[in-house]
């Protein structure tokens, strides 16, 4: 078995007594922070056996995780190797921007694939932070992004405009 | 001494040392507010700006929030220390489902009835055990198990809307020297699940606000062979801040007292701020063993217990004397300064105002006396942070000519 980087949890019978929703929260933010812990990555069957959760939760947060950027796989042979997405590389890059309760934040990444700008979206809940989404687009073509928004901006206020 | 600052998550100051005073009543509550805004900072003693933290049971929270609401008056004026600038923490306490007065029982039930609904018939029918033994047995078997991971969340949720500025994970008390390792397993449990609990399903104020570990203990289990487990247990899921809240305290039992200095000294060697909750004149020995903050009720021992049916405490409750660090009955007070001619001995604010304790009404006593108490401790917090010499010489100095001389020997 090969060891990897696990958070604290909570036992079994005790983070089955969470309401669902809660429940929901608590396994990916688990399962985030230990993709994040494993820099080298972790494949679906490490965390099954190392995490008290059973494959079909790890895969389907899993896949959650990879809608929005958070992580990214590469395929060892037939495996997924599951890698932490938001790790910035200059923490001094990092922008927020606020929305009522979402927030934007924006920072430069490098994983396997090369630098990118990273956009992502955060749900804040009473007590809860949530990632809503997120884009990755890569540094060397950002300037074109920016351009390609201001220009559909520039629709928009013509649009809004004309009607 | 120098007063040492840690920036707290809230961004509100902890600083060391530091005095917190536990409001336990609506007229606590009022009458902390009132002492705020009557002896502002333009007074020739500061009025209880030395005071930095208010401490509220959850049970009590309802009564008292209405006083801490933010002041007009700190918009006006940036050094007008208004209640709700100073650091608030709200003790879940759930060590009264366990011990203490009925009162205190009835209040944190009535907390946790809303998740727990079949606990309070349980606390309740604990609480009729006469022997203690089997009390301490029961309260295991049968309370532990409701203690769960779900009731941490909500007491750390209710934390957060009473907008707590450091969470406390609640504990369970370690009382029994024979059932020690039940009561500290269920604390390291439960302080680590607190912090998982801090980190996943409350991740929006895992960078918004400290947690503290708070262990609530007798002193009497603080043996060498607990000493280790009880460490580990109070330090367990790294928390930013650690509370021991003491319970039945007997300073006059030196081999305990001084044990327990120890362990404290041992465990604000973890280099976390240590909190010491239920003291009263002597948290300030603790602060010589690595406490950055005390927290004491208000003019009263923090350590008194009434049992069922027994005779009820003087309406009229005890005044601190400045001098002698103690509390004089009302009916004893007046023999005290019957020599001087009534006149009250402490220069605080309201004691001046009122000079005699001749002008003293009856039914203005208590609230005088408790304002007394607030007002004498921020002159004490103001005299030890401003001290020249090293902090146990100050103290030496002050027990010394004071009626608590034992507590020079506990010094370092």
């Amino acid at each position: 078995m090969v060891e990897i980087q696990v958070p604290e949890v909570l036992p079994k019978n005790e983070y089955l007594k969470l309401p669902p929703s809660e429940r929901e929260l608590y396994v990916r933010e688990i399962l985030r922070q230990t993709v994040r812990k494993n820099v080298d990555g972790v494949t679906a069957s490490m965390l099954a056996q190392q995490l008290p959760f059973d494959s079909r939760t790890i895969e389907k947060h899993l896949s959650v995780l990879t809608c929005t950027n958070e992580i990214y796989s590469v395929k060892i042979g037939n495996t997924p190797l599951y890698l932490p997405n938001s790790i910035p590389m200059h923490h001094a890059k990092k922008k927020a921007f606020a929305i009522k309760n979402r927030e934007y934040l924006a920072y430069i990444l490098q994983n396997r694939m090369g630098e990118f700008v990273f956009i992502q979206e955060k749900k804040k809940t009473e007590f809860a932070e949530e990632i809503g989404g997120g884009i990755l687009i890569p540094l060397a073509d950002f300037e074109q992004f920016v351009n390609f928004i201001s220009a559909f901006n520039k629709d928009i206020d013509a649009s809004k405009k004309s009607s | 001494m120098t007063t040492n600052e840690r920036l707290l998550k809230c961004h509100k100051t902890l600083k060391t040392p530091s005095l917190f005073i536990n409001a336990r009543t609506k007229i606590e509550g009022k009458l902390i507010s009132e002492t705020v805004i009557r002896y502002p900072l333009n007074k020739a003693n500061n009025g209880i700006n030395q005071i930095d933290g208010i401490v509220i049971s959850s049970g009590d929270h309802s009564k008292i929030a209405p006083f801490l609401v933010p002041d007009i008056r700190a918009h006006l004026d940036p050094d007008f220390y208004s209640t709700d600038k100073r650091i608030r923490l709200v003790d879940p306490a759930i060590h009264f489902l366990f011990s203490g007065l009925e009162r205190d029982k009835d209040a944190c039930c009535s907390v946790i009835e809303e998740w727990t609904p079949k606990l309070a018939n349980i606390v309740n029918s604990i609480a009729e055990i006469k022997s203690m033994r089997e009390k301490i047995d029961q309260s295991i078997k049968q309370i532990y198990p409701f203690l769960d991971a779900v009731l941490i969340q909500r007491l750390l949720e209710f934390q957060i809307r009473a907008n707590a500025d450091i969470l406390i994970t609640p504990s369970v008390p370690l009382s029994s020297p024979r059932r020690i390792n039940d009561q500290t397993e269920k604390t390291r449990e439960m302080n680590r699940q607190g912090r998982v609990l801090l980190d996943t399903v409350l991740s929006r104020y895992k960078d918004e606000r400290d947690l503290m570990n708070l262990t609530v203990l007798s002193p009497s289990v603080l043996t060498s062979a607990n000493l280790d487990n009880i460490l580990d247990a109070t330090l367990q899921g790294n928390p930013d801040i650690v509370g021991i809240r003491l319970m039945n305290l007997d300073e006059k039992n030196s081999a305990e007292t001084k044990n327990l200095l120890q362990f404290l000294k041992l465990l604000s060697s973890s280099g976390k701020p240590l909190v010491v909750f239920n003291v009263r004149e002597f948290g300030y020995v603790t602060f010589c063993y690595g406490a950055s903050a005390i927290s004491m009720p208000i003019a009263k021992s923090p350590y008194m217990t009434r049992k069922k049916g027994s005779e009820k405490a003087p309406h009229e409750g005890s005044y601190y004397h400045s001098i002698d660090m103690i509390d004089y009955s009302y009916k004893d007070f007046p023999d005290k300064i019957r020599a001087k001619s009534y006149k009250l001995p402490c220069h605080c604010e309201i004691c001046d105002e009122f000079g005699s304790f001749t002008k003293i009404e009856k039914k203005q006593w208590n609230y005088f006396r408790k304002v007394h108490f607030l007002l004498v401790k921020n002159m004490e917090m103001q005299e030890l942070r401003k001290t020249d010499v090293p902090l146990n010489v100050a103290l030496k100095d002050k027990f010394g000519r004071s009626e608590k001389t034992a507590y020079v020997s506990f010094l370092p």
